[in-house]
């Protein structure tokens, strides 16, 4: 009897101990204020906070390159990440830790050209570009490695969910004024521009208007105002009439448009009835695609620095982390 | 006790105790105040008092009660240190100061009950202002750290550096030309503590949960650089007789340098400071070459008054129990609206009123010295409402400031405007125009857009003096505005503001300009000559002893004081001379019962 009266205060006690050590484990730790859902970051001491997720995990990845010997890429504004991406992916790093700087599509068409750099990622050439190359001797060799679309967004208040294509480029050069004569409301449609030197407005005129001329826009609607074309179209009071266009890539990665707030004020336009996202663009659904390319020397021999890397963005891995920052691959 | 009943019994035992260890940590975690903040909902209503006592015989219920919420400035002290390398050297001939080869200021808080947490952030201050130090030969590098913000239990610290490197013979950039041979180097960040933990807080806290203030930043990212462009200069086409937009220099346009800074934010490269009235965000462009800036980072500010109902700092970091030995400060400041609340009017008779608010987030020191400067204003005026009894003066005086520091003497930060608007007489109605003031305040703009509080200032100006020039029919309206040490007047002719270099404020007597006499000096009481006598060594910078002569001369606006500096008869010029004679014989004889005519 003794012997088990024993047992049961030693048990007692364990049990007490057990469940006093859990209490002050988990309030030791809830030092400072929680409120539900919203942790602060804590403990991270450094001078920039990162909010975002990573964006692949970093296992146990080959890395093929070094900090010393990684080939020289040059590229346009639009492929900043995407040259992170592959950059990261290959030197198997986080893409936080990657910075880089593009010299814009024109410049680097010159530095491939001169032999100053071993690849670019750019968009198409231009006439410009190719008389250069030709100037210089050189062959440019064009491999499309990731695919891009243009799109137009209007306010999701308007009714009109889809557009044809003669349509857009009618809005565009004036010959189609209200949104009464594509489906629509009885209200003008504000048409907003870009300023001449941006990415997009260069966009609209190769991808959509082909040689028709663009309407002059009335002076406010030139986007050289304050507000972003995005931020006017999704204005609740005044964004109804309003259409905007800009890159897909753009517009989701700054504005997360696929989700959250601006989603539900903006709705990308459909084009003859398809309505952009990763798989139309993908599958070549989409009417206004258009890509990013791999440009290298075409004298460039087998087995070189350029050509290897250029393989291995082409590659799964390369492929992979391109989506992975949101870019529609091929 | 058999083995069964044992059993029995602990397993019983076990089960209690789990459920009681459950509550208590249930309970201990609810305690804290973590509250779940929404958008929208929360805001908490207070009603005070402490504008209505402050006003006097005017309308009332003109938007009087003031429904903001309060929060507390942090009770800390800031010792400030500096550490510096080298052989001290003046830059240039005429220094009066000396510069180091590396100078590093930054500071150190005290005042927290938590000395483990003090130190904390104090370590994570001193690490910020050495790692902000670049590397390389230099002539001179200086790192400066500083308060940014400091309210409601977080303390926001910025954090610059810079560097002059001078380019030698050789370098590519070496101008032979020139004796110009020197590279800027400068960059900056922030960081910013909750003091009850003493680690550094994220965007998100002081926002409310669940909103996308990434969207936020984009936008307001895009006004910055859409600011900019509008502003540069655009170059002119002479084929065309156009303006063309300026050169992007590369950069391509506008979305597309939006798209480059909202990638880095994507990846983190960017930091934050909270004052009081905005959140600073500084995107670092870190692909960019250090040496040209331009957009190697972007600031982008929010402003919290538009804002509000989507800003959570003020309550997020709050503590039951006060986080500070000397307990929680008694500077209470308004949530948002504090530089607009209207909270301390004058009146004096009928010829003049002043309306100044208060600006409700400065400390003690400065509040002292404002009240100093503004009650001499107040005595200024009123000699002039004697002096012009057919007009009728208005004056609109009201502080703006850069950001709150917490030192005492950090007026600089400070502006004050003034509207000075002299009307002919009975044409401005008090309770109408107190109304027009009241209501421009309370809603000084229509848009979300306009939220940073630079527009604000304006807007509110701007809608007062609009109202005046509406009710002046006489078309003699004189208004003068005074911003900031500079005067500007508003030019018919020209229809805007110019500025206005000559203008001579309010003197009592041209003491300066011309012999006077006895007819110059009528009409003025003891008071006013006292004042003009004293005003003739005040133009020289006197600083007076008298304490109602120093208060009246500091609410002067030409009055340029030398700390210490007594002026002497001898310094005088001869017409002053004379005059000084003329106005001290007259208040002898006026003490003496003489009297002169009015």
């Amino acid at each position: 009897m003794n012997k088990n009266v024993g047992i049961l205060i030693a048990g007692i006690i364990v049990i007490a101990l057990i469940c006093g050590g859990v209490y002050y484990g988990v309030t030791r730790n809830n030092i400072g204020i929680l409120s539900d859902g919203q942790k602060s970051k804590s403990g991270e001491m450094v001078v920039n906070s990162n909010d975002t997720e990573e964006d692949f995990v970093i296992g146990e990845r080959e890395a093929f390159y070094t900090d010393d010997d990684y080939p020289v890429v040059d590229g346009s504004t639009a492929t900043i990440p995407l040259a992170e991406a592959f950059e990261a992916e290959f030197k198997a790093k986080s893409v936080n830790d990657v910075n880089i700087k593009h010299s814009t599509t024109h410049p680097a068409y010159e530095r491939l050209i001169s032999g100053e750099v071993d690849l670019i990622l750019v968009t198409y050439p231009s006439e410009e570009e190719f008389k250069m190359a030709e100037k210089a001797g050189v062959e440019l060799e064009i491999t499309p490695v990731v695919n891009e679309a243009f799109v137009f967004y209007n306010n999701i208040l308007n009714p009109v969910k889809s557009l044809t294509f003669e349509q857009i480029q009618k809005i565009y050069t004036g010959e189609i004024t209200n949104w009464k004569e594509v489906g629509g409301e009885d209200l003008p449609i504000k048409a907003y521009q870009r300023e001449p030197n941006s990415g997009s407005q260069t966009g609209i005129l190769k991808l959509v208007m082909k040689g028709l001329k663009m309407m002059d826009a009335p002076v406010e609607d030139i986007i050289g105002e304050m507000f972003s074309i995005i931020s006017l179209v999704s204005d609740y009071d005044n964004g109804k009439n309003a259409i905007g266009y800009s890159y897909y890539y753009y517009a989701t990665t700054m504005y997360d448009i696929m989700d959250k707030e601006i989603a539900d004020r903006i709705h990308l336009l459909g084009v003859n009835g398809i309505e952009p996202n990763n798989q139309t663009i993908k599958d070549g659904s989409y009417p206004i695609r258009t890509n990013y390319y791999i440009v290298i020397n075409a004298a460039e021999p087998e087995g070189s620095p350029a050509r290897v890397l250029k393989d291995r963005m082409l590659g799964e891995r390369g492929q992979k982390a391109a989506e992975a920052v949101g870019y529609v691959g091929m | 006790m058999s083995k069964k009943v044992l059993i029995i019994v602990l397993s019983i035992f076990a089960v209690l105790a789990i459920m009681v260890t459950g509550v208590l940590i249930g309970f201990s975690i609810n305690s804290r105040k973590g509250s779940k903040l929404e958008s929208s909902g929360d805001v908490i209503v207070e009603q005070t008092n402490d504008i209505v006592t402050n006003l006097r015989e005017i309308d009332y219920t003109l938007g009087i009660k003031n429904l903001n919420d309060k929060f507390t400035m942090n009770n800390i002290e800031i010792e400030d240190l500096k550490y510096t390398e080298g052989k001290g050297f003046k830059r240039y001939s005429w220094s009066t100061t000396y510069d180091y080869p590396i100078e590093i200021s930054y500071f150190r808080i005290s005042g927290l009950k938590n000395k483990q947490i003090q130190d904390k952030v104090n370590e994570r201050i001193k690490e910020l202002a050495f790692n902000m130090l670049p590397s390389g030969e230099a002539e001179k590098k200086t790192v400066s750290v500083n308060v940014h913000g400091n309210f409601a239990n977080v303390l926001s610290v910025s954090a610059s550096y810079s560097m002059d490197v001078q380019r030698k013979p050789g370098d590519p950039n070496f101008n032979y030309d020139s004796d110009y041979n020197r590279d800027y180097y400068y960059g900056s960040c922030y960081i910013t503590f909750d003091l009850t933990t003493g680690n550094e807080i994220t965007l998100a806290d002081v926002f409310v949960d669940n909103y996308n203030f990434k969207q936020l930043i984009a936008n307001k990212l895009y006004n910055s650089l859409a600011w900019d462009y509008e502003y540069q200069e655009w170059i002119y086409d002479p084929e065309t007789d156009t303006y063309n937009p300026p050169e992007d220099q590369g950069r391509g346009g506008l979305e597309d340098r939006q798209f480059i800074l909202m990638h880095q934010f994507d990846k983190g490269n960017y930091s934050f400071a909270v004052t009081q009235s905005s959140v600073d965000v500084s995107i670092q462009n870190a692909g960019t070459d250090p040496f040209n800036p331009y957009d190697s980072s972007r600031n982008v500010y929010i402003g919290m008054e538009a804002y509000k109902d989507k800003i959570a700092i003020f309550n997020r970091f709050q503590t039951e129990q006060s986080i500070y030995e000397k307990g929680d400060s008694d500077d209470k400041r308004y949530y948002f609206i504090s530089e607009y609340t209207l909270k301390d009017m004058h009146e004096f008779d009928d010829n003049l009123f002043i309306y100044y608010n208060e600006e409700a987030s400065y400390r003690e020191g400065y509040e002292m010295q404002y009240k100093e400067w503004l009650n001499g204003r107040i005595s200024a005026e009123k000699t002039y409402a004697k002096q012009n009894p057919s007009k009728q003066l208005v004056e609109f005086i009201y502080q703006t400031y850069d950001y709150v520091g917490t030192y005492p003497d950090n007026a600089e930060g400070y502006m004050i405007n003034i509207v000075r608007a002299e009307l002919p007489k009975n044409v401005f109605d008090k309770a109408s125009g107190m109304d027009k003031l009241i209501n421009t305040i309370r809603h000084p703009v229509d848009t979300e857009e306009e939220d940073y509080w630079y527009y604000s200032d304006d807007t509110i100006v701007e809608s007062f003096i609009k109202y005046l020039q509406d009710i002046d029919t006489s078309g003699s309206l004189d208004i003068v505005k005074w911003k900031n040490g500079a005067y500007y007047k508003y030019d018919r002719s020209y229809g805007s503001y110019r500025e206005y270099l000559d203008y001579d404020t309010f003197f009592v007597l041209p003491s300066d300009e011309k012999v006077l006499t006895e007819e110059d000096l009528k009409g003025l009481d003891i008071e006013a000559l006292n004042t003009a006598y004293n005003e003739i060594f005040a133009r020289y910078g006197h600083d007076f002893t008298n304490k109602s002569l120093r208060s009246y001369f500091l609410g002067q606006l030409w009055y340029a004081m030398e700390s210490g500096k007594k002026v002497s008869v001898e310094e005088l010029s001869d017409v002053e001379k004379v005059n000084l004679d003329l106005i001290s014989k007259t208040i002898a004889f006026l003490r003496s019962g003489g009297v002169t005519e009015t």
